[in-house]
């Protein structure tokens, strides 16, 4: 296993995605397919398309000897609100004619900018950033996900009270939504994995 | 009695309880034991891997470690997501990368062991019956029903994850409704995301691509839509009378309910009448239409 070299220049966006993905996003040749056939490229909807995404990745790793400018697109591609408008639906990584993990590389954006602190800051990269946090973090805690804990625990946090107010008790009644806690599973074992792998020479996430 | 591992994940006992009571009424009648894996985790879902990989596959893992654990080693996901997530942590222990390698070893077990666990979703389960098997228990075909087949987003992408050989344009699900005596139309949207995932989050989204496939179902003349994904089912049947409200209402059923219908199940015992677009006046004067 390789072990990191003392001052070692610090891994591109590319180099990291090459490793969660095992896909180069400098294969990318711009082609604009993974645009095409996002659901979430639509006027108004998504900020810079996937493309323009992999293009700022690729103008990193490609001033990799001028740290500033390299600093400059990793910036501009981890503080888009891009990577959280994604839906993870797959359409990218399945359609690309170079084989690139698009969506898998958003996965690692968004990870590298919460790590880094440099999140999109609007309201809908926010209440989007916060559902998934919240979800995660009761995956972890409880082993299994309820609906209306998750839901209330959302809105406590993010507002949007009125959304949706009248399905609660619609599902109530249909019983889609319970009103305990009633599940759980053990994760001590996930738990301490995870932390294994944050002591790991590897690194973090 | 065939036994098989069963994954229900978090949904099937909440929003999608419909699709845990069918499923299990249809093994019943196909002689299958879908045995749960014991004290089995969350997913993780979109959440997890869309902001920390690692944990994503640990959560996965650990539930593929129970299967083991347990002498399980087909492991039926139904709902699309847990599926994907199990494929996905399957595929990465079989590569057997230094991640997979280091959290086998945090769990205490080894990643060529753990990738023998092989997650199967309800399209792979069901086209494993011989022909004759799903037809032979129909007392109510399904003769000229027009079926839109949603297969959305996880059942099939990415190819590499899910075993898929036609992604784009895939028949299998229409394989398993003609069997029924149905018809499965062909549409534009069999694949496209539904957006359910930012359900709370986005609504404007889920909205908007509710609407685009209802409508492209409805234009292809479908009588109702048949699918295998609790997110789209949350989505397509709870939120029609938002997106397509006054219009003509399409029936949204968990294909596992609409071959319960086909061999003469109640609606109790396929939850057929927790759905919020009524199923069975639909069905009947479409049938009646043949």
């Amino acid at each position: 296993m390789a072990t990191p070299k003392p001052n070692a220049a610090p891994l591109t966006l590319a180099e990291l995605i090459a490793q969660a993905t095992g896909t180069s996003v400098l294969h990318c040749y711009q082609c604009g397919r993974c645009a095409a056939g996002c659901p979430q490229n639509q006027p108004g909807a998504m900020e810079i398309s996937p493309t323009r995404v992999m293009r700022l990745l690729q103008l990193e790793a490609a001033f990799v000897d001028d740290p500033a400018r390299a600093d400059g697109f990793a910036r501009r591609a981890l503080q888009s609100p891009t990577p959280w408008l994604c839906l993870g639906c797959q359409a990218c990584t399945t359609r690309c004619p170079q084989g690139v993990d698009i969506a898998g590389a958003m996965d690692v954006l968004r990870g590298q900018a919460l790590q880094r602190g440099l999140a999109a800051k609007d309201r809908r990269s926010g209440d989007i950033r916060t559902f998934h946090q919240q979800f995660l973090a009761k995956a972890l805690r409880r082993g299994r996900i309820e609906e209306l804990p998750l839901i209330l625990r959302y809105k406590l946090a993010r507002g949007h009270w009125r959304q949706d107010a009248a399905l609660g008790p619609a599902m109530l009644r249909r019983g889609k939504l319970k009103l305990k806690n009633s599940h759980s599973a053990d994760t001590r074992q996930v738990l301490k994995a995870i932390d294994d792998l944050r002591r790991s020479p590897r690194g973090g996430p | 009695m065939t036994v098989l591992g069963y994954y229900p994940g978090c949904s099937l006992s909440g929003a999608a309880r419909e699709y845990d009571l069918s499923l299990r009424a249809v093994a019943a009648r196909l002689e299958t034991e879908l045995r749960e894996v014991p004290d089995w985790v969350c997913c993780g879902a979109t959440s997890a891997h869309a902001i920390d990989h690692n944990a994503a596959f640990c959560l996965a893992a650990d539930t593929l470690l129970k299967a083991h654990r347990a002498g399980l080693q087909h492991v039926l996901a139904p709902c699309a997501m847990c599926f994907s997530r199990l494929a996905a942590a399957t595929r990465e222990l079989r590569n057997n990368s230094s991640l997979a390698r280091q959290v086998a070893l945090g769990l205490g077990d080894e990643a060529p062991r753990l990738a023998q666990v092989q997650a199967i979703n309800l399209l792979t389960w069901l086209e494993g019956f011989p022909a004759g098997v799903l037809e032979k228990h129909v007392v109510r075909p399904l003769k000229g029903l027009k079926v839109a087949c949603y297969y959305g987003c996880l059942l099939l992408r990415p190819p590499r994850v899910t075993g898929a050989v036609q992604v784009e344009a895939p028949r299998k699900m229409e394989a398993i409704v003609a069997r029924l005596g149905a018809q499965g139309v062909r549409w534009s949207m069999a694949t496209e995301c539904c957006g359910a995932g930012f359900s709370l989050t986005d609504k404007t989204v889920v909205l908007r691509q509710g609407r685009r496939i209802y409508g492209a179902a409805r234009a292809a003349g479908a009588d109702l839509m048949v699918l295998a994904c609790p997110m789209c089912h949350s989505n397509l049947d709870m939120r029609q009378s938002e997106f397509a409200a006054g219009e003509a209402p399409l029936p949204v059923l968990y294909l596992t309910q609409l071959i319960g219908l086909a061999w003469g199940l109640s609606s109790e015992e396929l939850g057929v009448r927790g759905h919020f677009v009524p199923v069975e006046p639909e069905l009947s004067a479409a049938l009646a239409r043949g």
